[in-house]
């Protein structure tokens, strides 16, 4: 991947955002914290992590990279998948 | 960024920001990526996202309601093993490695395998009660981007969850952490008697330095699957208030920093908050996962045995056989399929989505079957109905 085939995540495409690593070891967590707080706290959360979506290398785990092109973003529609978020 | 690819898109593990998101397609393609194979039809089933992993079955705590019954002289498998395992979570392209036991901190080479962990690309996290936690054994943690440490509140309420109190050893063992660098939080066990000490205890936590609280329903497992548990679980009423309990809590301490997390198990109390059940998407947006057994988590048992979850039993696939057998185990396959047959309530909840059933380990224990969780809000006003209505005909 090139930075020339990087462009802005939009908004729209994060379907689900888990914050923080989850340290427990007996069940699966989920920080609430967004569900409740004011939009501005939400917001400055949002932000870092669209900032981190934009500047970070991609490295891909749990498959093999040469089944994965390169390519120029495209509109799509939406994939159900029942087990997506 | 770590990005495993999914159908929908694909999972992404932030470097910067302690966060995972899942984005689509779209989001995926922005990045400059497509998903090849990954997204065409019938692409085989990936692995978890997150793996709970036993690395002893010792512990010296004797908590009464230990879901796993760990003792002293429980076992350890050799470190070479505890490499092997590691390897098959990175081919599964696993994220994060929660450490668990027993007591993770009685391994002497517990750090090395959290260095190990993080040389194969996974995020290794740890939960401990805390004794025996000396400044010598932090200093090896570093590796850990979190520890988790037990804690039920101040030394009453702890006993009353452990039978013993263990709360100066756990506050001493988040001082301890806190002071060299590794975030904390806590694991705090709800009990009947404690929930209403609950904003004490995470008032204490956090003054001691700790960053989170994950929220945990004490669960019929291991020792604690008997009937005491019917005794212990939280009350009906505290279920139903349990959304406007988690509403407080935030609004105390989201803005100074200090999260608040609840376990998969908790997700059903959500549907007898009326804002959040009218609300299922907010709650997809916050990447709330209810039971994810068979999906997102996985645990790895002592024994190497995979499960959908810590408190029910080993499938037959081994862990280093996770990356080809997640999608075909035959009892990882049911779980999935629990959320397509779910019957009602389940089928026509608006959080079924989310909540995916609630716990199976209590409708196992409670009901004896596979089925909706028996103390979800919903299940509960179904069950009522239709003993009424059996009632009067």
């Amino acid at each position: 991947m090139s930075d020339e085939t990087r462009h802005p995540v939009e908004p729209e495409s994060v379907r689900a955002l888990r914050l923080g690593h989850g340290a427990n070891c007996s069940s699966i967590g989920s920080v609430v914290d967004t569900l409740f707080v004011t939009a501005l706290l939400g917001g400055a959360v949002f932000a870092a992590v669209m900032g981190a979506l934009a500047k970070e290398p991609v490295e891909i785990v749990g498959g093999k990279e040469k089944d994965v092109q390169p390519r120029a973003p495209r509109s799509e529609d939406q994939v159900h998948d029942e087990s997506a978020p | 960024m770590k990005l495993r690819f999914e159908p929908f898109g694909a999972w992404v593990k932030l470097e910067s920001t302690a966060a995972v998101v899942a984005l689509d397609r779209a989001g995926v393609r922005a990045l400059g990526l497509d998903g090849g194979a990954h997204w065409e039809e019938g692409a085989p089933r990936t692995a978890p996202i997150e793996v709970h992993l036993a690395v002893t079955q010792k512990c010296g705590a004797g908590c009464e309601g230990c879901y796993l019954d760990a003792t002293p002289d429980g076992v350890e498998p050799p470190r070479d093993v505890m490499l092997a395992r590691l390897d098959a979570l990175r081919d599964a392209g696993v994220m994060t490695v929660a450490f668990g036991g027993g007591e993770p901190i009685t391994r002497e080479d517990l750090g090395l395998l959290a260095d190990e962990a993080r040389a194969r690309g996974l995020t290794p996290v740890l939960t401990t009660s805390g004794l025996g936690l000396s400044p010598a054994k932090v200093a090896r943690l570093k590796s850990f981007a979190q520890v988790n440490v037990s804690y039920d509140g101040a030394s009453e309420d702890y006993a009353r969850v452990r039978g013993f109190d263990g709360a100066r050893a756990a506050e001493s063992a988040i001082a301890l952490l806190v002071t060299s660098g590794i975030r904390v939080g806590v694991n705090v066990v709800l009990t009947r008697s404690t929930l209403d000490a609950l904003p004490a205890t995470l008032r204490r936590a956090r003054a001691f330095g700790a960053s989170e609280a994950q929220l945990l329903r004490y669960k019929p497992a291991g020792r604690a699957a008997s009937l005491d548990y019917l005794a212990r679980r939280l009350s009906p009423e505290q279920v139903a208030c349990f959304g406007s309990t988690l509403r407080a809590l935030t609004e105390e301490h989201a803005p100074t920093g200090f999260s608040i997390r609840i376990d998969c198990s908790m997700v059903p109390f959500l549907a007898g908050d009326a804002a959040l059940y009218a609300a299922p998407e907010a709650l997809v947006r916050a990447g709330i996962f209810g039971c994810e057994g068979g999906q997102a988590l996985a645990s790895v048992k002592v024994d190497g045995r995979v499960a959908p979850c810590s408190f029910v039993e080993s499938t037959a696939l081994d862990a280093s056989a996770l990356v080809s057998g997640h999608e075909h185990d035959p009892e990882l396959a049911a779980w999935r399929d629990f959320q397509a047959k779910a019957p009602e309530p389940c089928a026509s909840c608006a959080l079924a989505h989310v909540c995916k059933g609630g716990c199976k380990a209590v409708s196992r224990f409670v009901d004896g079957v596979h089925g909706p969780d028996p103390e979800c809000p919903r299940v509960r006003a179904h069950r009522a109905a239709l003993s009424v209505s059996a009632s009067a005909s």
